[in-house]
């Protein structure tokens, strides 16, 4: 079935069922398999005028909202796999459809990771790019904006163009990897990136504690200002009364791993379950529905009773995950699907204002197209206008991805 | 420059206290170049606005006037970033002083751009809470300043930079708007992240009027060692092999023989007798983990040949061993009459090699070279030593200075890690970047500054016309033309 358009040499088929953007089907699909040929697609498809989104694994592609026009995909996972990992100076440089379970497992060799989560299972390193997604070790790491150095980039007009670099100190112009991380592909596609590394620690062990309500103050703060240098920070609450767990991370040499247990104990005032692999929740999203939801870290206390009395209420199950001690929460509400629509706009309206009351944000994260569909999946965004002029120069004919992301950009 | 009467009128409706518009000539002067004296120019007219409406007025009446300004923190920058622009207006952040507050339940402080780096911890330490950021200029440089030029310090290895310890910025957008960017004091806030673009700018995109800055918790551990070694090369190794054993440290700087030479003079600082390069290794963190670091890190150095391993036993100790590498910049005066700073990142694992280079070049040259620098994220600070005086020095001095920089590129580093480009590296940044990496970057500034009015002359050798947008057709659609598609 593969075609070969007029000017360019790149694998291109007519699209399918599985091609499609959130519902909303390209007419063709390209493959390129080197820059060369990515670079000819864009170029081609913007002097064409021609709508295209980017696609990886596509564990995420249902994310953010369907295409406004689509008759392009592009799929990046054809692409050369790169990873170079330059062990001594503790830096990678990886092509972006690596997935970051390959990635680190190449990097466990050397006893070095990318000190960032898998948070959806078989994501690649470009996907985890485009949605700036990160789990439990941003507590102790930051996230992937904090870790990424340095980026390729081929811009919607077909622009190859790098930014940062190889070395992790580097001032040298605008931190552009910054901005394409968490921009869902809406300002070109990320082909290779560098990253800061960490060594692997030398033990792990994950600290659960059963606390209730309104321990979730007292705790965190008393965590947040203790010496034990966790790891990770997390919270787990099914908000049915079934009490709330939280998880810490500690690492680092066996000797101190224990002392800072027996520390934290002590200062808690409970004896936790000590687990040396992660407990079966740990870093994983709530299924279906998922908001994500930052927060000021002193005001997760009264967050996390607002989600109990949303889940009583509204006969919602809501689930909460999420890196407690950075302000960063997943909740999932698993019947979402099934509420008629003003329903969920209510709901999503709740759990939006929490946010907003505990001095941060909420977004629709994923969700069935119907959901979707039927709230604001992005909410209120502050400088707006500057994002859309920043779009309006990546992509003046609002070619790639036409509204996936906030604001219709 | 004579003042335009228009904008000296319109800027006095705004800055009503005569002593916050200067416009006489003697006074400018003070205002004519940054912590990189060698370039200077006067500015036309400096304002120092106490409000965010007045920054945002007075950007509004230069953006209408289509009047290039500048802004200006404490003036400490080594990159002429806040070189002022001759026909332009230099807006001076000094006046923004206030610490808003300390909130220690969230571990953030909400700043004014003019507070110096160092009161933040000051103010910060009542709560047990410290700025991780350290730049060796902390005691006299700004906030505002930090945010523009993404500063590092000594303890950047493992805290990281400027940018991972911010949240929230205010800022006057080029055509007066105030807008907010970051979460405040939450962190991921959706959309493009215009904070981590925003962050190390170089004063290019705005006008930062509020910093909410993350404040950690003090470590419960901190030791200091000091090595001394045979040859800078002994040294790199120790280093690398540091990083190898698992060991994050707070810090790692290196000094060799010329700047410990130059330290000893002025500060006394008691570093091991003989020693042709010395380390400096702190680690940080809970009290086990250092213990066993520090010995860990101890041994290494022993067995990459060090003549004398110490750790601190003592704060006086420890500030002592501190005040050694803190005073050099300053204390190569002593043994030179002029000198240039350089800033240059190469990956860590070339370091011995890149020092031979460096020693190469400056012999060659007839210049000293004296090497202070980050060991451990390779960002080199070559002091090139000369003296204006004699015929030629200052121009083989120069030479060597950029030829360091050339290395840097070559061995696949950076032109800055930390000091900016500002005026001074625009011709490096053809070097390290091509012209579609820097068009790239400049799309960016478009977004913010189409006028090229914010900090012109800064950061890129050639600015990009905005309106131009290349390999784009105008005119008809193509798809139109063929009849394939219908414009609706
Ligand atoms: C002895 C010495 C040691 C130093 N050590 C270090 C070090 O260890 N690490 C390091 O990173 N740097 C170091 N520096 C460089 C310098 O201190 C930093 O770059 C500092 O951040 C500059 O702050 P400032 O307030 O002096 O800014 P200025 O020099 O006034 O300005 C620097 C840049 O910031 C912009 N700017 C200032 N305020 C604002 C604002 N409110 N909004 C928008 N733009 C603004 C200016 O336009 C300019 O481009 C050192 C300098 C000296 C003199």
């Amino acid at each position: 079935m593969a075609d070969q358009s007029e000017s360019s040499n790149t694998a291109r088929r007519v699209a399918g069922e599985e091609d499609a953007v959130d519902g909303v089907r390209p007419l063709h699909v390209a493959s390129p398999t080197n820059s060369h040929e990515l670079e000819e697609t864009f170029r081609e498809a913007t002097r064409l005028r021609t709508h295209f989104v980017l696609s990886g694994n596509r564990t995420k592609i249902d994310w953010g909202l369907a295409p406004r026009a689509l008759e392009l995909g592009v799929d990046l996972s054809r692409m050369p796999v790169i990873v170079e990992h330059e062990a001594s100076d503790l830096v990678v440089r990886v092509s972006t459809n690596v997935s970051l379970d390959d990635l680190q497992l190449q990097l466990r060799q050397k006893h070095q990771r990318l000190a960032l989560d898998t948070v959806v299972p078989n994501t690649t390193i470009g996907g985890m790019i485009a949605t700036g997604l990160a789990g439990p070790l941003r507590y102790g790491f930051g996230s992937v904006r904090d870790l990424i150095i340095g980026a390729t980039v081929v811009r919607p007009d077909g622009v190859r163009a790098a930014t940062g670099g190889r070395v992790v100190k580097n001032v040298a112009g605008y931190d552009l990897a910054k901005l394409y991380t968490g921009s869902y592909g809406t300002l070109g596609a990320v082909t290779e990136a560098f990253f800061r590394l960490h060594a692997l620690p030398e033990t792990s062990q994950f600290l659960i504690f059963d606390i209730s309500l309104h321990d979730i103050r007292s705790f965190s703060q008393l965590v947040l200002f203790s010496q034990v240098a966790p790891s990770a920070f997390e919270i787990r609450d099914a908000c049915d009364g079934s009490g709330i767990q939280l998880g810490i991370l500690l690492e680092g040499f066996e000797a101190s791993v224990r002392e800072r247990t027996s520390s934290l104990a002590g200062s808690l005032g409970q004896e936790p379950r000590v687990l040396s692999h992660p407990p079966e929740w740990w870093g994983s999203l709530p299924e279906d529905t998922t908001f994500k939801v930052t927060l000021e870290v002193a005001s997760s206390q009264e967050f996390m009773a607002q989600m109990h009395e949303i889940s009583g209420s509204s006969g919602q199950r809501l689930l909460v995950t999420g890196s407690i001690g950075s302000g960063v929460l997943f909740v999932g509400a698993s019947q979402a699907d099934r509420l008629p629509a003003e329903e969920i706009e209510n709901l999503t309206h709740q759990v939006r204002s929490a946010a907003t009351r505990a001095g941060g944000f909420c977004v629709v994260l994923r969700a069935p197209m119907g959901v979707r569909r039927s709230v604001d999946v992005w909410g209120t965004i502050p400088a707006l206008s500057v994002m859309k002029r920043i779009k309006a120069q990546f992509d003046p004919f609002d070619l790639l991805a036409p509204g996936r992301f906030v604001g219709g950009i | 420059m004579n003042v335009p009467q228009a904008l000296l009128d319109r800027l006095r409706e705004i800055i009503t206290d005569d002593q916050d518009l200067i416009s006489d000539p003697a006074l400018l002067r003070t205002f004519e170049c940054d912590g990189l004296a060698h370039y200077r120019v006067t500015p036309m007219v400096v304002v120092l606005p106490t409000t965010v409406a007045q920054v945002s007025a007075i950007v509004r009446v230069c953006h209408e006037m289509e009047i290039p300004f500048v802004a200006r923190g404490n003036g400490t920058g080594l990159s002429a970033g806040a070189l002022p622009v001759g026909d332009g207006v230099l807006i001076t952040l000094s006046k923004f002083r206030e610490i808003h507050e300390i909130d220690r339940a969230n571990q953030r402080a909400v700043v004014d751009p003019g507070v110096i780096n160092l009161d933040v911890s000051k103010a910060a330490s009542a709560a047990g809470l410290y700025y991780a950021p350290d730049p060796s200029s902390q005691q006299i440089c700004s906030i505002g300043g930090n945010v523009a030029e993404n500063s590092g310090g000594a303890h950047c290895l493992k805290y990281g930079f400027t940018t991972h310890h911010v949240t929230g910025v205010e800022v006057v957008l080029p055509d007066g708007e105030i807008v907010n960017f970051g979460g405040y004091k939450s962190v991921d806030a959706p959309g493009y992240d215009l904070l981590g673009a925003f962050i190390g700018s170089e004063g290019t995109l705005g006008i930062t009027t509020k910093v909410v800055v993350r404040l950690l918790r003090r470590p419960e551990l901190v030791k200091t060692l000091l090595a001394g070694f045979n040859s800078t090369s002994e040294a790199g190794e120790a280093v690398s092999a540091i990083i190898a054993s698992r060991i994050l440290p707070a810090a790692i700087e290196m000094m060799d023989a010329l700047a410990i030479e130059a330290a000893e003079k002025t500060v006394q600082c008691g570093y091991p007798e003989g020693a042709n390069t010395v380390l400096i290794v702190e680690l940080d963190g809970p009290n086990v983990d250092v213990s066993m670091g520090i010995e860990r890190v101890q041994h290494i150095c022993e067995s990459f040949g060090a003549t004398e391993v110490r750790i601190a036993k003592s704060e006086a100790e420890r500030a002592l061993i501190w005040k050694g590498r803190k005073s050099a910049f300053a204390a190569i005066g002593t043994i030179s009459p002029d000198f240039i700073i350089q800033d240059g990142v190469i990956p860590r694992t070339v370091l011995p090699e890149v020092l031979g280079e460096i020693a190469k070049l400056g012999a060659a040259a007839g210049i000293r070279v004296a090497n202070v620098f980050h060991a451990g994220d390779g960002n080199l600070h070559p002091l090139v030593l000369f003296d204006e005086s004699v015929d030629g020095e200052l121009e083989r001095a120069n030479a060597v200075s950029g030829a360091i920089i050339d290395l840097c590129i070559k061995h696949g580093g950076s032109i800055t890690g930390e000091h900016g480009v500002g005026a001074d590296k625009v011709s490096y940044m053809g070097k390290m970047f091509n012209e579609y990496d820097l068009d790239t970057m400049q799309l960016l500034r478009c977004a913010f500054d189409r006028e090229n009015l914010c900090n012109p002359g800064k950061v890129f050798p050639t600015p990009r016309l905005c309106g131009e947008v290349p390999g784009h057709h105008r005119g008809v659609h193509p798809l139109v033309e063929k009849g394939l598609a219908e414009l609706f």
